[in-house]
């Protein structure tokens, strides 16, 4: 009986063993995917990361561009293999570059061949050229062949997201769950290639923030209304306000956010908006005695209404564009599946009341102009 | 035995077909004749010097009336511990193979051998494969008696039990089972005497033999442990185990063994407790490593690649790029040349050792590397593994995980990440079937007893450690009252 087990073991390796056996060195590693859709062919332009060997131990950095043009996103990418001769290896994919068109035509396409892979990644960076097409962003002279740097692109979309709050990342599951769910619609980080600089590597710039609607780019979120889409969720780790105060500036971080937002329908529907952040004041132009409770109120009112007004604009612009962003419909279903149906249509940033809460606790003040009365050099001016 | 001396000195010297070691001394006493027979290369000549010819010239002086029953009359008269009248040939031979001298008497159909053994073993050393910094510094050797000194030297109670078979037909070696008869299980000792008795061997020359012909199935983990230290012999007697010595074997065995022991380094009882178990954990990582690392080297990097960070995955892909060979062949290559290596380090002679220590770093480390024959991270991983693995001084636990590694690298190779937990299932499940003299191999942790688990797994002050394991003992736990 034993033995007749043992006699099995290998008919197992024979029988279980798959294809997906596959050497190192004979993959490519796509760091960056961007796909273009145009004259009704697609066509891909993989950025793979270059690890030649040169001398003993020395690792060449930078990245080799693939081609691959087709009918169809998974004939483009096979059409790679007439040119390269290495297995394009999708499984550490970070980031996603969709051209104008193709995210406006050709979207449940991209969704359906990548839920598809069983290799490729689900987490990489979804990016849009909300001007033109992906290749122009990866290669924007068209010869240039290591001049893309998806690492340097994606560090900079995170320190964007963490440190100013003008981009809130969306990566390509989260896009798909939010494309495919009712009631919320997806933003998008953007990208723009600059025509008119000569420096080219500097000409790929980070723009902004776009809503994405019924298969339609809509004008780009302002920097104050994506700092708000950030603080709406939570992204952000520390970001810098900057206000009027007592007529010069003042500027304060954020941090630790802990905001939300429901819904309740009460005959009518209101939103409450709390906002809870801690706030730490690292520049103040103005001498004044931080000690003073009053001033601090003062401070701490003047930032509250900067944020909040950044809030307003924000659902101004969901509000002019009819765009729910915040997935506020999606929040009646969820909690009044019956009313659903009845607002399914309309405008609910029309309809709604708003009211935002603000907590804002101004601990870290600093200590610099405590003594700013009673002498050293700030008394003499 | 022959009335006639003369024949029975023939018959000696056909027997031994005229060995050239065989004497004989005649001498006279009053016109009878004696024949002293000794083995030169096993009797101590001093001995026979001065406690039989000195004392027999002596009596020969001094006396002038012997009594006529002079077999008797010398029986008593020679001084010497040990002596023991023989009267068939089987004893005669017997007692010439253990260094005795065979007096033989003219008419007498008996003869007198008295102890003249020369002491053939070696002066007692420190141990050379269980070294500590700290404890006890000195080791078995070949000498029986002194192997079972230096353990009743530790151990004083009467309770101490030596019982001595012998075992082989050409051999007549002595091997004796120890035990406490007031800890160690009664079943446990029957058992091993019983299995001891039943052997039917030409030889026994050491004591793996023992362990070879006792275990039950033959497998790659050692389910009996052998040591060197009389200390951690003695340690093992009190908790309840029955050990094994054999005459010209160094090495004792310790009956039952857990596998949970190969884990357990003789420094481990005069350390501090809890560094100890920090000693431990280390050991547990290392055996981990010394079985893992190339298998899930190779699983990683031939089917679970989406298990790497992309800057890793570069590194990897980099060192590979341009190695001809597919990572297997290159592991097994590896393990191979590491393999020869350590054998040939063993076997070569001290002095020419160092030769294969600059061949290997030369040869392995960075020869082959630059000549793009095996990639450099192989070279690493094969070398975490291998040291990880010469951290066990239990030279079976070393071979064990030896044969383990290279069923989880053929595994990996064949379903990645999910063969390595499938051989890992093989693995427990054959750890787990394992049994040492009827205790189950993973005690502690199967069956799981939480107090000997945190003993053994850990280490616990010896303040704690009240108990002895009850699967060891069944009438004696209390081990102290603090």
């Amino acid at each position: 009986m034993k033995k007749r087990f043992l006699l099995l073991i290998p008919l197992f390796f024979l029988i279980l063993t798959g294809c997906s056996y596959r050497e190192l060195n004979d993959l490519a590693i796509a760091s960056s995917l961007g796909i273009d859709y145009e004259d009704n062919n697609y066509t891909i332009t993989a950025e793979v990361l270059n690890f030649n060997k040169k001398d003993e131990g020395d690792v060449t950095g930078g990245s080799i561009l693939y081609y691959g043009t087709g009918k169809t996103i998974a004939e483009a990418i096979r059409n790679i293999y007439y040119k390269y001769p290495r297995l394009l290896h999708l499984g550490h994919l970070r980031l996603i570059i969709l051209g104008k068109n193709t995210i406006e035509q050709k979207t449940d396409e991209i969704f359906d061949y990548f839920l598809r892979s069983p290799e490729a990644a689900n987490d990489p960076y979804v990016l849009v050229n909300n001007k033109g097409t992906a290749k122009e962003i990866i290669n924007p002279d068209n010869k240039s062949n290591d001049t893309f740097n998806a690492k340097e692109l994606i560090s900079n979309l995170e320190s964007n997201e963490l440190r100013q709050g003008t981009v809130t990342t969306i990566n390509f599951e989260e896009f798909l769950s939010i494309y495919l769910r009712e009631g919320i619609d997806p933003v998008i980080p953007t990208i723009h290639y600059d025509k008119e600089k000569d420096n080219v590597y500097s000409t790929t710039i980070l723009t902004g923030m776009t809503a994405f609607k019924n298969n339609a780019l809509l004008t780009p979120l302002s920097i104050d209304e994506s700092k708000a889409y950030n603080i709406l969720q939570n992204k952000f780790e520390d970001i810098m306000i900057v206000t009027d105060f007592k007529n010069s500036k003042l500027s304060a971080l954020l941090l630790f956010p802990n905001s939300s937002y429901s819904v309740k329908i009460k005959d009518k529907i209101t939103v409450t908006i709390d906002l809870a952040f801690e706030g730490h004041i690292s520049e103040i132009q103005k001498k004044v005695d931080l000690l003073d409770p009053n001033i601090l109120n003062e401070i701490k009112e003047n930032l509250t209404e900067t944020i909040e007004n950044k809030i307003r604009k924000l659902l101004q612009y969901c509000k002019k564009y009819n765009v729910d962003i915040l997935g506020l419909k999606d929040q009646i279903y969820r909690h009044y599946p019956k009313e659903y149906e009845k607002y399914k249509k309309q405008n609910i940033y029309e309809i709604a009341t708003f009211k935002i809460n603000t907590n804002l606790t101004l601990d870290r003040h600093g200590s610099t102009y405590i003594g700013s009365t009673k002498g050293g050099s700030y008394d003499k001016n | 035995m022959f009335e006639q001396i003369d024949d029975n000195i023939k018959k000696i010297q056909n027997d031994y077909k005229n060995s050239a070691d065989i004497s004989f001394k005649h001498f006279y006493i009053h016109e009878r004749k004696l024949v002293f027979v000794y083995n030169q290369s096993l009797s101590s000549s001093t001995a026979i010097n001065n406690f039989i010819l000195k004392n027999l010239s002596l009596l020969i002086e001094n006396k002038k009336q012997f009594p006529e029953n002079l077999f008797q009359f010398l029986e008593n008269t020679f001084p010497s511990h040990n002596l023991k009248e023989v009267t068939t040939w089987q004893e005669c031979y017997d007692y010439l193979g253990y260094g005795f001298t065979i007096l033989f008497l003219d008419q007498s159909t008996k003869a007198i051998a008295i102890e003249t053994k020369e002491n053939l073993a070696r002066a007692i050393s420190e141990p050379m494969t269980e070294q500590t910094i700290s404890g006890p510094k000195d080791a078995f050797n070949e000498n029986y008696l002194t192997n079972i000194g230096l353990i009743r030297r530790r151990i004083r109670s009467n309770h101490l039990i030596v019982s001595e078979h012998i075992v082989g037909k050409q051999t007549k070696t002595k091997v004796s089972v120890l035990y406490m008869n007031n800890i160690a299980e009664e079943q446990l000792v029957k058992e091993v005497e019983k299995k001891i008795a039943a052997i039917n061997i030409d030889g026994i020359l050491d004591s793996t033999y023992i362990r070879e012909i006792i275990i039950k199935n033959n497998t790659v983990f050692p389910s009996i442990e052998t040591t060197e230290r009389p200390d951690l012999a003695s340690m093992c007697l009190l908790e309840g185990r029955v050990l094994v010595l054999v005459e010209n074997s160094p090495y004792a065995l310790i009956i039952p063994t857990f596998f949970i022991d190969l884990f357990h380094a003789s420094e481990d009882n005069y350390q501090n407790a809890k560094n100890v178990s920090f000693t431990r954990i280390i050991r547990y990582i290392a055996f981990i490593l010394a079985v893992l690392t190339p298998a899930f080297y190779i699983a990683i990097t031939t089917f679970n690649h989406e298990t790497i960070p992309v800057d890793l995955f570069v590194s990897f892909a980099a060192q590979r790029a341009g190695v001809p060979f597919p990572a297997i062949v290159e592991a097994l290559g590896m393990t191979l040349v590491f393999e020869i290596l350590r054998e040939s380090d063993i076997r070569m002679p001290h002095l020419s050792g160092s030769a294969i220590s600059i061949l290997g770093a030369v040869v392995l480390g960075d020869a082959a590397v630059s000549a793009g024959i095996v990639s450099s991270i192989m070279v690493i991983v094969i070398a975490i593994s291998a040291i990880s693995s010469l951290m066990f001084s239990h030279i079976g636990m070393t071979n064990a995980i030896r044969v383990w590694r290279i069923f989880f690298m053929i595994f990996a190779t064949f379903f990645g990440v999910f063969g390595i937990f499938l051989c890992g299932v093989l693995l427990l499940v054959k750890l787990s079937e394992m049994k040492s003299f009827g205790k189950p191999y993973l005690y502690p942790v199967a069956p799981f007893q939480w107090e000997f688990f945190k003993e053994n797994i850990f280490k616990r002050n010896i303040k704690k450690v009240t108990k002895r394991m009850p699967i060891l003992t069944d009438k004696n736990e209390t081990r102290s009252r603090l």
